[in-house]
């Protein structure tokens, strides 16, 4: 028995047992690479937190002047961003990137809802939103307050805002800060855009989240 | 012959398979249990603000990205038994200087618990003793403004509870009831590290700056997975 095994062994030919060692180191490499790409932590484009506690819910009104809150929207992923309407750069193309992460999320662009906070609302109005949000995205929400309101929400999420006087016909601008926040479907901060992600990045990040 | 054919068998290429399957295995447990790379968790964000610091000159939340920021919380009319946080932060930043670093700035910011009463002017004056040299490489500002937005960064963003109580000693004095509090942001604005004491443990934060400083120069290519790696195994000190 041993003979005959060792004997059908010996007369295989060398390079049928070459190819059988190819093709297994060919099986181990793809395993591997498989593998790596499994355990390998997915590399966000936006900077993580790890909070324990959700994010700071907050209960402003609306482009229809309405009451909208964060947590009204629990289930869906939420990208936030403060900006202002008559800001001259900035915030159009921040906007436009995010229209451009639903683009390319295309169907699945419905569990995303995106927030724009006003930094002006004192010139802000619930008009001047609507009409400026038409523009970009029927979908996304305008949200303004009093002044206060909106100092105290940017304030915990980390976005300062200041008037900038100018000699410009627009008037004042305000200086604020420009990120993109992701807030997860159970109401967690998980990312931070810096200004100038682009929209297919987002799109990246957001589909990780929407599948883990 | 086939002595030489059997011997040969022993070394069927699946092993080699085994073998590679044994050191991801290996290497992914001594991870998680060696913890080869520390570092601190990403907290929650630092809270957003433009005040004014001692020279009157704004300060923004905004400044401080890219740096690693340790933030602490005082007043200029505290006195007697208030903690002596000027001092620590002094010695913190003579520290710093020594070990700075290339690839990050170190900045230090004393924020006002009573901006009602400091003004820049006032803050200017409690600070001088301790600023020293303008030529520091470790930025370090005292900052103040409205005092409802202090409110909102300092209770909301930092969560640290402060109140005005009466002052014993004189009936239209008071003073700020408030548990000392340091904290660390990094050039992201998130907060990485907090400590709940009126006495700092400097080795401690030292070592925590270290290890923001490492993760900060080890952000690029390869290190970066496995800076997120540890991450995912939690790998806190």
């Amino acid at each position: 028995m041993t003979t005959s095994e060792n004997h059908t062994q010996s007369t295989r030919p060398i390079w049928v047992r070459i190819g059988i060692t190819f093709l297994i180191l060919l099986i181990a490499g793809v395993a591997l690479l498989v593998a790596f790409n499994r355990l390998k932590p997915y590399a966000f484009h936006g900077a993580i937190l790890q909070s324990p506690n959700p994010a700071q819910d907050f209960s402003l009104t609306n482009q229809y002047g309405q009451k909208a809150s964060l947590s009204d929207y629990e289930g869906k992923v939420v990208l936030l961003y403060f900006g202002y309407t008559t800001c001259p750069d900035v915030c159009p193309t921040t906007l436009a990137e995010i229209k451009r992460a639903l683009t390319v999320l295309g169907d699945r662009s419905d569990e995303v809802q995106t927030i724009m906070i006003t930094v002006d609302p004192e010139r802000d109005t619930v008009e001047v939103l609507s009409e400026y949000l038409a523009h970009f995205d029927p979908s996304f929400l305008g949200l303004v307050g009093t002044p206060d309101e909106v100092a105290q929400v940017a304030t915990s999420y980390g976005v300062y805002f200041q008037k900038q006087e100018t000699d410009s016909a627009l008037g004042y601008l305000v200086d604020h800060t420009a990120t993109v926040m992701l807030v997860d479907q159970n109401g967690y901060l998980r990312l931070i855009f810096p200004y100038g992600t682009e929209g297919s990045e987002i799109a990246e990040d957001i589909t990780y989240i929407l599948d883990h | 012959m086939a002595e030489t054919l059997r011997k040969k068998r022993k070394f069927h290429p699946i092993y080699l398979l085994y073998g590679l399957l044994a050191f991801i295995i290996v290497s992914i447990l001594s991870f998680s249990i060696f913890k080869p790379i520390k570092v601190l968790p990403r907290i929650s964000l630092a809270p957003g603000y433009a005040l004014t610091n001692q020279d009157n000159e704004p300060r923004t939340s905004e400044d401080y990205r890219g740096k690693l920021t340790l933030y602490t919380f005082t007043y200029s009319n505290c006195d007697g038994d208030c903690p002596e946080v000027n001092a620590q932060m002094q010695d913190i930043r003579t520290l710093l200087e020594e070990s700075a670093s290339d690839t990050v700035d170190y900045a230090l910011v004393s924020v006002s618990l009573d901006p009602e009463r400091d003004t820049p002017e006032a803050l200017g004056l409690f600070a001088e003793p301790y600023l020293g040299a303008d030529d520091s490489n470790v930025t370090w500002d005292f900052i103040t403004g409205d005092p409802l937005h202090m409110k909102y960064m300092t209770g909301g963003g930092f969560g640290l509870f402060y109140e005005p109580k009466p002052d014993p000693n004189s009936a239209d004095d008071y003073e700020i009831d408030f548990y000392p509090r340091f904290v660390l942001v990094d050039g992201w604005g998130i907060i990485r590290s907090e400590y709940r004491t009126a006495e700092l443990n400097y080795d401690e934060v030292l070592d925590d700056i270290q290890y923001l400083t490492d993760e900060i120069a080890n952000s690029q290519g390869a290190a970066k997975y496995a800076y997120e790696a540890a991450h995912l195994f939690r790998c806190y000190p």
